[in-house]
């Protein structure tokens, strides 16, 4: 009796062990890699972009021959519309045969439109769902999200995968701070709710390129046209989950200098030569190696007072056409002196972007003021969107040269030919 | 619920009680009889819309934990 | 007759003290650290980790009572010491009280962790067979007795204890000391009302006073319960500091599982990530031990009250009631988690600090001793 209870008992655990609720099949799943995101402003309905892997590997096909032997598209994209984002996610299953699956999504395109009305909406559903992650990264777009999931990107077969290659890079050296889902969060909870993604462009390269050639060469150029080239070099500034700006490639930068590190960025200037005037000006670059910014809080009877300051170390990569001999410890000093200036410069110039242009704080003023002074902060936390433009600030910049690369002096310099 | 609720505690009551009465240990057997006939109290409880237990707990004390934390 | 002498138990396992320091690790590390940091953040905001350590010293005060209670009435664990000070029937009342609390405390501890699985993981299996697997597998590590949830803890705490800390690591660089500056930003409110919510939580390990008298050095009751508390505090703190440093504190308070969240947030060098599901398991893993030790102190301490030879018949009519209740008094995620939230602290509190420090009391009184 006893065994027999045992028996029904170990069968009944077996029959719950298989977990038949939750089976997916691999081959029953669409895996979504990146989705987009728009909304035409002033209507309620979201509309989604959804790119997704195919299993079909290329090995695959080649039994097949024939018309397909390249293995067709490695993606395909879906597009479907809803109230809401988890509604639009829902309505794909009335076009899809497999079940879709958002646990590998990479990547979120947030399109123009959806930045510039509030992404408010879609941000529940991001924190919510258990299938997004917080380590998803964003992106803005001044297209709408659906161009840019359609674009190819050469190198990659699926383009969300490029896309987050080129995050990736960022992550390490680059001008563009790469945001994620959680950082981009947590941002815009934080006091001045100030966020800020990367921003894509599709920008036509190949056509600028020709015709700049063309008109050089006086005839035109045999080259094949090319399609737009995808591009992230600018930040998208998100204030109060409203996209507010865009930030340059020169203060995307600085930006990135002021919210992390200089570590992986490069400064370019040119080169000025003191003292001897048969010296040659030039665009010298450097290579930034090791870097870091800190921001003070300084509190007296005349207000705030931000010092900013920005230690870099760095590694001579180009000189150009500049005559300088970088052995003579006097020219290192200029060069690194004229690198502060030019740092300094660009620092400055993008907080005053912020201050007066954009109004928004998203260098990171805040956050500094708020650690170092909690108990003042409080009495201008309320208003600090009024108090922001008129902080004053001062930027201190050190640059030390640490190499030259491979080489020390320029030695055969083309002499522009006027 | 209630029924499947009901059905596992005779089917412990059997699997438990009838080595028990082999035995002969009475006690034991009236506090596990005791301790199954609560279930079913509640499953029943359960079915005619009776609050349980912890529910009651918390109708008294959630004020006070309300009261002190946010 | 029952409970008048010292020397009797329904237990026959021992336990040594290595074991009794894993036994308590993961009672306490598995009920903390699954729902617990989101609530302390709510609760504490920035200074929710210090809040921990403020409870962490405030529980070493609670464990010397127990300890002290543990060789005073030697070889009597709470259940039965409470009858030998207040005698045959106020003892009796008092002393269903404790094993009715661990079932309580087994109840949350199941139902959030079906949850968590049910909510993160299988969103389509319903509940209830998350929840009936759970008290099977349960049940029966707690019907083979204390010795065997003990050689189980041997093993599953220093893994969890391990996963905790590479977990940590492996956070670290999504990490920003900024989110969690300035500490007592909002005076010394938080700290003082969070430190007692957590208190409760480590509470839970007066279930050591069940452990004591099956030691086989129950003088060293105090520092295994001593190690396990750091451990765990350790544990919680860690997790919590770095759901604050990383989450920032107006999202982190209203995740329904922090840890979880940070596991999901692993992400090194673009290489190891989606990794929840491997801490997962050590996670649920240690709730259902912990749970074990949780049915076999309810069913210990009925069987003591009602003067039973053995408590094992009553192991599954325990995890029965359990789990009916765990069934039938919560209708959604909401409710457990306001009742974990507001009504578990102040039942908690009242048997882990207020019935205890009552016996403590009137055994110093009335100048009562252990027999033995």
């Amino acid at each position: 009796m006893r065994k027999l209870v045992l028996i029904m008992v170990c069968l009944s655990i077996a029959l719950l062990l298989t977990g038949c609720w939750d089976y997916k099949e691999v081959d029953r799943l669409a895996t979504v890699m990146a989705i987009g995101v728009d909304r035409v402003p002033g209507s309620e309905i979201i509309l989604l972009t959804v790119q997704i892997a195919s299993t079909q590997g290329n090995g695959s096909n080649k039994q097949t021959g024939g018309q397909r032997g390249d293995g067709g598209p490695a993606y395909t994209v879906m597009n479907s519309e809803g109230k809401s984002l988890s509604e639009a996610i829902r309505n794909l299953g009335a076009q899809s045969t497999r079940r879709i699956l958002i646990s590998h999504c990479k990547l979120i395109v947030i399109g123009e439109g959806l930045a510039k009305t509030g992404i408010g909406e879609i941000v529940d559903d991001l924190k919510r769902d258990r299938q997004f992650r917080r380590t998803d990264r964003i992106l803005t777009t001044d297209k709408t999200a659906k161009e840019i999931l359609e674009k190819d990107i050469a190198l990659e077969q699926v383009p969300a995968r490029g896309l987050d290659l080129i995050m990736q890079n960022f992550e390490t050296a680059g001008p563009v701070l790469p945001v994620n889902c959680n950082d981009f969060f947590v941002r815009l909870n934080e006091d001045p709710h100030v966020s800020s993604t990367p921003f894509a462009q599709l920008q036509d390269i190949d056509k600028e390129v020709t015709r700049q050639l063309e008109k050089a060469v006086g005839r035109p150029l045999d080259s094949e046209g090319k399609p737009k080239t995808l591009t992230i070099a600018k930040t998208a500034i998100f204030k109060d989950q409203r996209m507010v700006g865009v930030l340059n490639e020169e203060d995307t930068r600085a930006h990135r200098w002021l919210m992390d590190s200089p570590k992986g960025s490069s400064i370019t200037l040119t080169y000025t030569p003191k003292a001897q005037p048969n010296e040659e000006k030039g665009e010298i670059q450097l290579d930034i190696i090791d870097g870091k910014t800190t921001i003070m809080p300084q509190i007296s009877e005349n207000g705030i007072t931000m010092n900013i300051d920005m230690r870099a170390k760095v590694s001579l990569h180009e000189t150009g056409s500049a005559d300088v001999n970088v052995r003579d410890a006097q020219k290192i000093e200029q060069i690194q002196q004229q690198a502060e200036e030019a740092m300094k410069r660009q620092l400055e110039h993008t907080i005053d972007t912020a201050q007066k242009e954009l109004k928004s704080d998203y260098v990171g003023f805040s956050e500094n003021l708020h650690n170092s002074f909690p108990v003042d902060w409080k009495q201008v936390k309320d208003q600090w969107d009024n108090i922001f433009p008129t902080v004053n600030y001062h930027v201190s910049c050190e640059v030390e040269i640490l190499n030259t690369s491979i080489i020390s002096n320029p030695t055969l310099r083309s002499e522009p030919e006027e | 619920m209630t029924v499947l609720m009901m059905f596992t505690a005779l089917a412990i009551g059997l699997a438990e009680g009838l080595p028990l009465k082999k035995k002969g240990q009475r006690r034991e057997l009236v506090v596990m009889t005791t301790l199954l006939a609560m279930t079913i109290l509640l499953a029943v409880g359960h079915y005619l819309a009776l609050p349980s237990p912890l529910v009651l707990l918390e109708r008294w004390l959630e004020p006070v934990g309300k009261a002190i934390f946010k | 007759m029952a409970g008048k002498k010292g020397d009797w138990m329904p237990e026959k396992g021992i336990i040594n003290t290595k074991q009794f320091v894993w036994l308590l690790f993961i009672m306490i590390s598995a009920f903390a650290t699954m729902q617990l940091p989101g609530m302390l953040i709510m609760q504490a905001g920035r200074d929710a980790w210090l809040s921990i350590l403020g409870a962490w010293l405030l529980d070493v005060m609670l464990a010397l009572v127990y300890a002290y209670m543990g060789i005073r009435f030697p070889g009597e664990n709470l259940v039965q010491y409470s009858i030998t000070i207040l005698g045959k029937y106020l003892g009796r009342l008092v002393g269903i009280l404790f094993p009715l609390f661990f079932l309580l405390v087994c109840t949350i501890v199941l139902r959030g962790s079906a949850q968590l699985v049910n909510i993160v993981f299988l969103p389509r299996t319903p509940l209830n067979v998350i929840l009936v697997t759970s008290y099977l597998v349960s049940a029966l590590i707690a019907r083979k007795g204390l010795e065997a949830i003990a050689r189980m803890t041997e093993l599953l705490g220093p893994l969890y204890l391990l996963s905790i800390i590479t977990l940590s690591f492996l956070v670290l660089p999504a990490f920003h000391m900024s989110r969690l500056l300035p500490q007592f930003d909002n005076g010394v409110t938080p700290f003082l009302t969070g430190a007692p919510l957590i208190l409760t939580n480590f509470g839970v390990c007066i279930i050591m006073a069940m452990y004591i008298p099956l030691c086989n050095r129950p003088e060293n009751g105090f520092l295994a319960k001593f190690s396990a508390v750091s451990m765990g505090a350790l544990v919680v703190c860690l997790v919590t500091a770095l759901s604050v440093g990383i989450f920032g504190i107006e999202d982190a308070q209203y995740m329904s599982s922090p840890g979880i969240q940070l596991a999901k947030m692993i992400n090194f060098s673009n290489y190891i990530e989606r990794v929840e599901m491997i801490w997962l398991l050590f996670l649920v893993g240690s709730t259902i031990v912990a749970s074990s030790s949780l049915i076999w102190a309810f069913g210990q301490g009925i069987a003591q009250i009602t003067g039973l030879k053995t408590y094992k018949p009553l192991i599954y009519p325990g995890a029965l009631i359990s789990l009916a209740l765990g069934i039938l008094s919560f209708p959604s995620s909401l409710q457990h988690t306001n009742f974990y939230h507001y009504t578990f602290p102040i039942v908690a509190a009242f048997v882990e600090v207020g019935l205890e420090l009552l016996l403590f009391a009137v055994a110093l009184i009335l100048h009562k001793r252990g027999t033995a």
